[in-house]
């Protein structure tokens, strides 16, 4: 068992986060269990406003107070209790232990800082560099990420978007940190340059043996670079499993609308199946599972409560009152209807 | 993955220091006549300022009396004149510009100091703190500049270090509102958010992503608030608080010559017009960094 523990990089255990708003309460994260083991790639999906950014700035603890209020929970990140550290001692793990990548490569680096004093920032703070060897060791990060050392005292408005995402990952891996948050990395890049985005990160993670926590809501980047999926949905992960389980035996009504609504490549034409409704608004939950408005298996317990995590698999669980009783899989995921019906 | 070449130190850093933006704004900023014809009046400010002794000694010339030659009127040996006790005016209009420009350039820079501390606090953290000190900037600007300065003076004495801490304060009232706003725009900026996340702390994000990057209208506000102290000065010293009499100050010199400018009108001009020329040129230059800094506002 302390094995086990070791391995585990990131624990995430019940985290509850609200955001308390003079009229209104968002409950944006209502127990949500992560494990990631060091070393491996875990994707986290979901929808917009399923709570995804929040898990990961809740890692960084660097949710925003007072509004946002971590009701319950426990973050372990490397042996390090996350949640209970004061100022201080966050600061010297942010950046150190864990990194970030934004969202956005356009707004995420300041516009009158160069590239490689930016770079510098976070080696004079963890690594106790001076600021000149900083940025000799800066210029040798940007050589690492394909860009020539002697751009590092351009700005960044005489970088493409692609060159910039790159910056962002270098100053993510300046201090070499175990766990590197990837928030969306792809998603303001058009296609070639996502597939050289991914193929770097992929390189780095070789080279520097750094766990990735990827988020996204694109499967095909999930299916090309992580081991395990989280699907997320209205802050709660709905369904967890290695990538053949999440991509091979879907179990969660969400999952499989979120399969259905994507398009097929073997089998163009095939109707696009979207989930029916919108998203549950945060702050007013239904009662029981939150899918039960949308869903199309729906029963009465589903109504009242909310499921537990049941496990199909040793490493695959799901929260669907669908498998209390039974392992069958009762989905129908219109892929596999096409399929059987080629056949 | 490219095989990572050391290079030499100093070359790279050498590199490093180049910069087109700068070169860039100089263009704009030389382009624009006005702000031009200010920087050359500052320029020649600024030598008064620095050879003032050279062309005309502060002992010698500038403060003492020469009863023989009262009341003279511009000539080759005294350009502006002689006041009536004697003394050269354009001796004293040269070293009032020391003075001068020492209280309202002193004034700027430490009311900037206090604004930027309060209005970045304000603007940053928002709330309740923004409230508090934003309320305190209220009831100053609730009395007007010059009495607020008034007060001070009369309350703490009139010597220089006090007329600078009191127009130090009567100017943090707009400027305090300025860098509070500009914060404001670029606090929840991503790389603000991305400062955070790799550890750097809220002091030293302050000044290093956050006001570094609303620069352009805190420099273009302090310009002319220097323009303004240097009118706020002359009027203290006008009234009789802050600079007194033997001190070449320009307010305090026009009020000397107020009982004579009828028969003796340059005695008010000379330091008149240099008030006027100095406050313009700060103005003009910050009209000109306005256009230079802001490229929205470029035609």
């Amino acid at each position: 068992m302390k094995n086990h523990d070791q391995e585990l990089l990131l624990n995430i255990e019940n985290l509850h986060i609200h955001f308390v708003l003079k009229k209104e309460t968002v409950k944006a994260l209502n127990g949500v269990d992560i494990k990631v083991a060091r070393g491996k790639t875990i994707g986290l999906v979901g929808e917009t406003g399923a709570g995804k950014t929040t898990t990961a700035l809740a890692i960084m603890n660097m949710i925003q107070k007072p509004q946002g209020r971590i009701i319950d929970g426990k973050i372990t990140l490397d042996g390090i209790d996350i949640l209970s550290k004061n100022r201080m001692e966050i600061e010297s793990i942010r950046g150190n232990l864990v990194s970030m990548i934004f969202q956005d490569p356009m707004s995420s680096l300041n516009p009158v800082l160069n590239v490689g004093e930016q770079i510098a920032e976070g080696l004079v703070l963890h690594k106790h560099m001076d600021r000149k060897e900083a940025l000799v060791e800066a210029g040798e990060l940007l050589e690492k990420i394909g860009i020539p050392r002697s751009r590092a005292c351009d700005y960044p408005h005489q970088f493409s978007g692609g060159m910039r995402q790159r910056v962002l990952i270098a100053m993510g891996l300046a201090c070499n940190p175990k766990l590197l948050i990837a928030d969306e990395p792809t998603t303001a890049l058009d296609v070639t340059i996502q597939a050289q985005v991914l193929q770097l990160m992929r390189e780095l993670k070789a080279n520097f043996n750094t766990t990735i926590f990827m988020i996204t809501h694109d499967f095909g980047i999930v299916a090309e670079m992580c081991d395990e999926v989280y699907v997320m949905y209205a802050g709660t992960v709905i369904e967890r499993g290695t990538l053949t389980d999440i991509f091979d035996h879907t179990r969660h009504p969400y999952t499989e609308g979120l399969f259905n609504s994507l398009p097929d490549i073997e089998h163009r034409n095939r109707e696009l199946i979207p989930i029916h409704g919108r998203t549950v608004d945060p702050t007013n939950l239904p009662a029981g599972c939150p899918f039960w408005p949308r869903c199309n298996y729906i029963c009465d317990k589903c109504r009242q409560d909310m499921p537990p995590e049941i496990l199909v698999s040793d490493t695959h669980g799901v929260k669907c009152w669908l498998y209390e009783n039974t392992s069958e899989n009762p989905l129908m995921r219109r892929d596999y209807v096409a399929e059987e019906n080629n056949d | 993955m490219a095989e990572v070449k050391r290079v030499n130190k100093r070359a790279f850093l050498r590199e490093h220091r180049k910069d087109g933006k700068a070169l860039e704004m100089v263009r704009i900023f030389s382009s624009n006549y006005l702000a031009m014809i200010g920087l050359v009046i500052f320029l020649i400010i600024l030598i008064a300022v620095i050879f003032a002794n050279v062309i005309a000694d502060y002992n010698s010339i500038a403060i003492a009396t020469h009863p023989a030659d009262r009341l003279l009127p511009p000539s080759a040996e005294h350009w502006f004149g002689t006041d009536d006790l004697g003394r050269d005016v354009f001796a004293r209009v040269l070293h009032g510009s020391r003075i001068s420009l020492r209280i309202s350039v002193g004034a700027g820079f430490l009311g900037l100091f206090i604004a930027g501390t309060i209005g970045s606090v304000a603007g940053f953290y928002g709330g309740v703190v923004d409230n508090i000190l934003m309320r305190v900037i209220d009831v100053l600007a609730c009395v007007p500049c010059i009495v607020l300065a008034i007060a001070m003076v009369a309350a703490f004495g009139a010597s220089e270090f006090n007329l600078i801490l009191a127009i130090a304060v009567s100017t943090t009232v707009g400027l305090s509102r300025t860098v509070r706003t500009a914060v404001m725009s670029v606090r929840n900026m991503e790389y603000v958010e991305a400062a955070r996340a790799i550890g750097q702390s809220t002091w030293k994000i302050i000044p290093r992503h956050i006001l570094i990057n609303c620069i352009a209208p805190i420099i273009v506000h302090l310009t002319i608030i220097i323009a303004c102290n240097i009118l706020t000065t002359a009027e203290l010293s006008f009234l009789g608080l802050g600079i007194s009499a033997p001190t070449p100050e320009w307010g305090c010199m026009i009020a000397m010559a107020r009982t004579n400018m009828r028969s003796y009108p340059y005695l008010v001009i000379a330091p008149g017009v240099a008030i006027f020329l100095s406050a313009i040129s700060f103005n003009l230059i910050g009209d000109g960094l306005r256009d230079a800094l802001d490229p929205k506002l470029k035609r």
